[in-house]
């Protein structure tokens, strides 16, 4: 296992790939954390929602970057046909997989890292200053905002990873994550009938591990998040989930 | 259970691999031994490639075993000690140079930074080293293939198709390091669909066609040369050579006027042929024994289907 770890730590410092990602997280999740925060308005929420708010934009694009890292570190095997060489460094195919989970998930806690804490670092003063906070935002709720906003990119590399490892295609695993993500889970948490469905959805249980707001982000009447607990245990789920699919299905499969 | 197999032969056991249900590899059994170069012959198509790849557990038997010192790829305790591969589908990340692709896979290894810039070295890739494998040639990729496959000084070797790509020095070169390397006793497995390159090489010879062996033994048992003989009466020269000739001496009727003598010398042939008062208006040695073997093992096979 350790050797396993070894060869996927090095992989991502070899290339530019992971390097770029990263800093393309950062750069998109500064930026809407910016736009968010110029844009708000004292009369919409209470002052941590305000806060919370304008770091959720940034964590949500951030994620977005480091999901399609983590299909990368499995699709981009199949892509340049480096899977041969490593199965033949690591055959037992299991092994692989959960060392690409960990890594890849240490990867996004230190893009969650850097981008939660600079997000925070603009929007908190900024807002102060703007009398937006009103000197109530709480040390806890910022706290559970920052953990939780990191855990919430690490997990969600995570998820990357045991989806590229189930459909195998770069562009198929890259496409599919956007449309889940921009369409489908925006669609389910816009329609009133499929709306209690949304806090079980990845997008969900982000919103309910990260920010102190009982209800979801995105519409008025937003349905009620999950226990923040509960909401990491079920992202980790489904990474987990899916990766034993993946085992047991498109991983098996002869590499050629 | 993983396990540190004692002995370095390479074998196969009823192995079979079905796609669909097409038999690529279809109940193969053959032993590689250490201390030789073998190579495995067949026709594109044979399930050369897919043999090699059920050894080293990138493809999965549907029936049968394929073994390296007694234990299936993904049991040996540090396959990448074992086993160097050169394959032909081994692909580089083209945004790594060539000496991190080496110390990524190495990583797990304990192969230190040195020995890889001695292999690259070895490889003749030191100038591009640090360059990115996009802007490699087809000979570079496949230098780089070698480096890694030696990295650790493994036991057992298996090539596929190793010369594809390389320049005439290159091939030069690798001959050289294969028959270094079953010199000091390893095993060496070349795949090869080119009969002329394989006969200077190889010692002993698996050849396989749809998916099925057609002959495992040693070339030597082959008969490295044939002679062809062109006489006025055929039928009397052979007459003459059997009479001389001893148990291994085997003869085969070209044209009504041409034979084919295996085991007995042109010389021989010549001196008979004067003795016995026969003219002969064309005598030569023919060295491409391997494909004459090759082709009549699997010409009958591929004819089509009447």
């Amino acid at each position: 296992m350790t050797a396993a770890l070894r060869i996927e730590l090095r992989k991502l410092t070899t290339t530019r790939t992971w390097w770029a990602l990263a800093l393309a997280a950062v750069a998109v999740a500064v930026l809407v954390t910016v736009l968010t925060v110029a844009g708000s308005d004292a009369s919409e929420h209470p002052p941590l929602d305000i806060f919370t708010g304008a770091l959720i934009g940034g964590v949500q694009t951030a994620y977005m970057l480091t999901a399609i890292a983590g299909i990368s570190s499995v699709a981009g095997e199949y892509r340049h046909r480096t899977a041969t060489a490593s199965y033949l460094a690591v055959p037992h195919r299991g092994r692989l997989l959960t060392a690409k989970l960990l890594v890849l998930a240490g990867y996004g806690l230190v893009v969650g890292v850097v981008v939660v804490g600079i997000c925070s670092a603009i929007a908190a003063p900024w807002l102060a200053s703007r009398d937006l906070l009103n000197g109530t935002l709480s040390a806890s709720g910022v706290a559970r905002a920052v953990i939780g906003g990191t855990a919430a990119i690490a997990v969600m590399t995570a998820v990357g990873v045991a989806v590229g490892a189930l459909l195998r295609s770069q562009i198929v695993a890259v496409g599919a994550l956007l449309i889940y993500l921009f369409a489908i889970e925006q669609t389910i948490n816009s329609i009133s009938l499929t709306r209690p469905v949304y806090p079980y959805l990845p997008g969900g249980a982000v919103q309910a591990l990260a920010f102190s707001g009982h209800r979801a982000f995105g519409s008025p009447t937003g349905a009620e998040l999950l226990n923040p607990w509960l909401a990491a245990l079920l992202l980790v789920g489904y990474a987990v989930v899916i990766t034993a699919i993946a085992l047991r299905t498109s991983v098996r499969r002869d590499v050629s | 259970m993983p396990s540190s197999p004692s002995s370095c032969e390479v074998s196969v056991h009823g192995l079979t691999k079905r796609f669909g249900h097409r038999p690529a590899v279809d109940d193969l059994t053959f032993t590689v031994d250490p201390g030789q170069i073998t190579g495995f012959l067949g026709p594109n198509g044979a399930g050369k490639t897919t043999t090699l790849r059920m050894l080293l557990g990138l493809v999965r038997p549907t029936a049968g075993a394929a073994l390296i010192g007694g234990y299936r790829y993904e049991d040996l305790e540090a396959p990448s000690h074992m086993v160097g591969a050169l394959l032909e589908a081994n692909g580089f990340h083209p945004g790594r140079s060539g000496r991190d692709h080496l110390r990524t896979y190495a990583a797990g290894t304990g192969v230190s930074d040195g020995r890889i810039d001695e292999i690259l070295e070895a490889v003749g890739l030191t100038q591009a080293a640090r360059q990115h494998v996009r802007g490699y040639s087809l000979g570079m990729r496949q230098r780089l293939g070698v480096a890694s496959a030696l990295l650790t000084d493994p036991p057992v070797l298996i090539c596929d198709e190793p010369t594809n790509g390389l320049d005439p020095e290159g091939i030069r070169w690798l001959r050289w390091l294969l028959r270094e390397r079953a010199a000091r006793g390893h095993t060496v497995l070349v795949s090869s669909h080119l009969l002329a390159e394989m006969q200077q090489l190889v010692d002993s010879v698996v050849i396989i066609n749809r998916g099925r062996l057609v002959y495992d033994g040693a070339v030597n048992a082959i008969g490295m040369s044939s002679v062809r003989v062109t006489s006025r009466d055929a039928a009397a020269l052979q007459a003459a050579v059997m009479a001389e000739g001893g148990t291994q001496t085997r003869i085969e009727s070209v044209d009504d006027t041409t034979l084919r003598v295996h085991g007995v010398s042109a010389d021989t042939i010549g001196v008979l042929a004067l003795r016995a008062g026969i003219v002969v208006t064309q005598l030569v040695t023919e060295s491409s024994n391997l494909e004459q073997l090759f082709f009549s093992l699997t010409a009958a096979e591929n004819e089509p289907a009447a």
